[in-house]
C-alpha cells in the first residue's frame, strides 16, 4: 500500500517542483494549502501538469491529487501514518502554516529561505523531528499562457536538486540527504548566489516594466548590474567563508545562466514579493551589503538592489506598505526604524549618502530604455 | 468616503520630522523644567518638537490640540469636527530619567472615532502608524490582535495625574490589585502611549488608564483600532481626560467590566472608523 507525503503550501516548490524528486509511484501526495480556489482545482482536476526545463525543451508530469485541503481544514489527525511533510508556505507564513501539523508524527521539511523556520516551528508545535531543506532549483509559480490554456493548475520548474538535512530520515526519490556542514554551505550559497542577484534582477525588472525574470535579463543595464552583485557576493563568500573556490564560481555562473531561462515564466511579482522581508537585516541584501562592507568593499551594485526593492511597488504584494512608509518617512529613519540600520554604522553612512543618487540613477536608467525603444518604433 | 490616507500621511511626515528634530536635539543635550507637581515636568525638546509637528499638520486645515502649546481650559473635547491631538514627548518623566519608555505622538480623532495615528518610541527605533483604514503597522511589520484571557494576560496600567483625590485614588489602586492578582502582572511603564502600541504589537494583552490626557493617547488607540485591539473609551466630562481599556479581545473585554462593575469609569465600547 502507497505511503503519502503531505505537501503544505501548493505552491511553486510543493507542486512545481519537489513531485520531480519525490518518487511518485512509492507515495500517495496530499496537498494544503491557503488559497481556496487552488485547493478546490487540485480536488476538482485530480491531477495537474508539472513542466520541467532541460536545455531548451520541457518534460512534462501528470501528477495525482491524492486529496487537497484548505490550511484551516486539514486533519492531521488522519494522517498518523505519512512519511513525510514538505512545507514550503514563505518564511513569514510558517508559523500559521504551522499551526496545522500540530500532532504530527512523521519527519517535517522545510524548504523555505530561511533556516531560522526550523526553530520556530519546533516551538511552535512542540515538536523535534522538524528539518531544513535547501531546493537548489528555480521554480515558478505559474506556467507561459499556452501551457495554462491546456492546464490552469499548470506549473514550471527547473531541473534542481534538493538537498534535506540527512537526520530526517529517508524518502524515496532523488533526493540528497547530507551533513549539518554541508547543508550550511549549499544554504549560504543559494542564499548570496542566488536569492541575492535573483532579486535585484526582478526589483530591477520591475522598474523597467518587465513582468517575467526573463525579460529584466534581457536589459543589458539590469544584466550589469546583476552580474556586478553576483561578484560582489562571490568576492565576500571567498574572503568570508571557507568553501572551496571551484564551486562558488560553478554555482554563480549556473545561476546566472538560470534567471536568463526563457522557458521558466517566473513572475516578478513573485520574485520580488515581501520586499521588507527580503531587506531583513541579516538577509539577501542588506544582510548582504554588510557583509561586503564588513569585508572593506562597498558593494554598489547590491545598494542599486537595495534600492530597488526599496521602490518596489505592487498594489497586490503584502508588503505594499513599503511605499507609503518610503514617501512619507526620512531616508534616515527608513534605514534606522524600518531597515534596522544602526544610526551611525557603515552601511547606514554609506546608503544615506548614496541612496538619493542611485536612485536618480535608476530614474535615469527607465528613462535611457524609453528612449531607445522610441528610437526603435 | 474619506479613507483618511491623505492624513495618515501627514501625520507619518509630521511624526518623521519630530523624530529627525528629536534625535539632532536629544544629542546636544536638554533641560528640564516643572510645570505644575513634581511629575509634570516640560523639556524645552517638547516645545520644540511640538511646534516642528504643528506647522507640517497646519496645511490639513484641522484644529491641532498638543500637550504644550494649547491652553487647557479653552479646550471642548470630544468635537463633532476633525482634531489633531500631538504629544511632543509622553513620559518625558521617562526621558529625564534616561528610561526608554517615552513617545512622540500624532492622533487625529472626531467625536469618539480615532481616524489615523503615527506614535514613535525614539529610544527602542520603533515607529507604530496607520496607513488609513487599512492597517496599522509597526516599522514595517502589519500588526494584529489575538484573542487573549486574562489569566495568561500581561497588563500595563496608566493611573491619573490626580493624586489628591484619595477615594478615587482607592478605587485606582482596588482595580490594579484585581488585575494584577489575576493575570500575568500590571506593569505600570510610565507612558500610555507606549502601553497603549505595546498591546498592539501583542506584547502586553492589555492596557487601561485612567484620567489620562487626550493628546497622550490618540495616536495610540488609533493604531491599536487599526490592528485590531479592542477599544473602550469614557470622555470625562468639560475636560481634555479619557479613561480607556485598549486589548486583545477578551481580556480588554473582562478588564473593561471589572473597570466598570468597580465605577471606576464608565467605557463604551468603541468601533474603527
Amino acid at each position: 500500500m502507497k505511503k503519502t507525503i503531505i505537501f503544505v503550501g501548493a505552491g511553486a516548490i510543493g507542486r512545481g517542483y519537489l513531485p520531480w524528486v519525490i518518487d511518485n509511484h512509492a507515495y500517495n501526495f496530499v496537498f494544503v494549502d491557503i488559497n481556496k480556489t487552488l485547493v478546490d482545482g487540485l480536488n476538482k482536476q485530480g491531477e495537474y501538469k508539472t513542466y520541467r526545463t532541460k536545455g531548451n525543451k520541457l518534460e512534462v508530469r501528470s501528477v495525482k491529487v491524492k486529496k487537497a485541503y484548505s490550511l484551516f481544514d486539514f486533519p492531521i489527525h488522519q494522517y498518523k501514518d505519512a512519511s513525510a511533510v514538505f512545507v514550503s508556505v514563505s518564511p513569514r507564513n510558517i508559523i500559521s502554516a504551522s499551526n496545522c501539523l500540530k500532532g504530527v508524527r512523521c519527519p517535517v521539511i522545510l524548504c523555505e529561505n530561511d533556516p531560522r523556520t526550523v526553530a520556530h516551528v519546533k516551538n511552535n508545535i512542540n515538536y523535534d523531528k522538524v528539518y531544513f531543506g535547501v531546493p537548489d532549483v528555480i521554480t515558478s509559480n505559474s506556467a507561459s499562457p499556452d501551457l495554462l490554456k491546456k492546464d490552469k493548475l499548470a506549473i514550471i520548474t527547473e531541473e534542481g536538486k534538493l538537498f534535506i538535512d540527512e537526520d530526517a530520515g529517508v524518502i524515496k526519490g532523488t533526493i540528497n540527504y547530507c551533513s549539518k556542514e554541508e547543508l550550511d554551505k549549499q544554504w549560504t550559497a543559494k542564499l548570496y548566489l542566488h536569492n541575492t542577484p535573483h532579486c535585484i534582477a526582478a526589483y530591477l525588472g520591475a522598474f523597467m516594466g518587465a513582468i517575467y525574470v526573463h525579460e529584466a535579463m534581457a536589459f543589458p543595464q539590469i544584466k550589469k548590474i546583476v552580474t556586478g552583485a553576483m561578484n560582489e557576493m562571490l568576492t565576500a563568500l571567498k574572503l568570508r567563508w571557507n568553501i572551496p573556490h571551484p564551486f562558488l564560481d560553478w554555482y554563480a555562473e549556473k545561476e546566472l545562466q538560470r534567471f536568463s531561462n526563457v522557458l521558466l515564466y517566473d513572475p516578478i511579482a513573485r520574485v520580488g514579493r515581501e520586499p521588507i522581508r527580503k531587506l531583513d537585516l541579516g538577509g539577501r541584501l542588506v544582510g548582504a551589503a554588510q557583509i561586503c562592507v564588513s569585508l572593506g568593499f562597498i558593494p554598489q551594485n547590491i545598494l542599486t538592489g537595495i534600492a530597488g526593492a526599496i521602490l518596489f511597488e505592487n498594489e497586490r504584494d503584502a508588503d505594499r506598505h513599503l511605499n507609503f512608509i518610503r514617501k512619507n518617512l526620512s531616508v534616515n529613519l527608513l534605514l534606522t526604524y524600518v531597515l534596522g540600520l544602526r544610526k551611525g554604522e557603515a552601511l547606514d553612512i554609506i546608503m544615506k549618502e548614496r541612496l538619493p543618487k542611485i536612485i536618480r540613477q535608476l530614474e535615469q536608467l527607465v528613462e535611457d530604455s524609453r528612449k531607445i525603444s522610441i528610437h526603435h518604433e | 468616503m474619506n479613507n483618511f490616507l491623505f492624513e495618515s500621511e501627514l501625520a507619518l511626515k509630521a511624526l518623521s520630522s519630530g523624530v529627525e528634530l528629536f534625535e539632532e536635539r536629544y544629542a546636544e543635550g536638554f533641560s528640564v523644567h516643572t510645570k505644575g507637581d513634581r511629575r509634570d515636568i516640560v523639556t524645552e525638546l517638547d516645545l520644540l518638537i511640538e511646534k516642528r509637528i504643528r506647522d507640517i499638520l497646519k496645511p490639513s486645515g484641522y484644529r491641532i490640540i498638543g500637550e504644550e502649546g494649547t491652553k487647557n481650559d479653552s479646550i471642548a473635547v470630544p468635537s463633532n469636527k476633525l482634531v489633531w491631538f500631538v504629544d511632543p514627548i509622553d513620559g518625558t518623566v521617562n526621558l529625564a530619567h534616561t528610561v526608554p519608555f517615552y513617545s512622540i505622538s500624532i492622533g487625529l480623532v472626531k467625536n469618539s472615532s480615532f481616524v489615523s495615528g503615527a506614535v514613535a518610541l525614539p529610544a527602542l527605533k520603533e515607529i507604530f502608524f496607520t496607513m488609513g483604514n487599512l492597517g496599522a503597522y509597526r516599522n514595517g511589520s502589519i500588526l494584529s490582535v489575538a484573542r487573549a484571557e486574562l489569566k495568561e494576560s500581561l497588563v500595563a496600567v496608566s493611573f491619573s495625574s490626580d493624586s489628591g483625590n484619595m477615594r478615587k485614588r482607592e478605587t485606582e489602586y482596588k482595580v490594579f490589585g484585581i488585575i494584577n492578582d489575576t493575570s500575568r502582572g500590571c506593569l505600570r511603564l510610565g507612558s500610555a502611549s507606549v502601553n497603549i502600541c505595546y498591546a498592539a504589537a501583542g506584547r502586553l494583552q492589555s492596557v487601561y488608564g485612567v484620567a489620562n490626557k487626550i493628546w497622550d493617547v490618540a495616536g495610540s488607540i488609533a493604531v491599536a483600532l487599526c490592528a485590531g485591539c479592542r477599544v473602550y473609551i469614557e470622555w470625562e466630562k468639560c475636560s481634555t481626560r479619557i479613561n480607556f481599556v485598549v486589548g486583545a479581545p477578551g481580556v480588554a473585554d473582562t478588564i473593561a467590566e471589572i473597570v466598570n462593575k468597580n465605577k471606576l469609569a464608565h467605557l463604551r465600547l468603541v468601533t474603527k472608523g
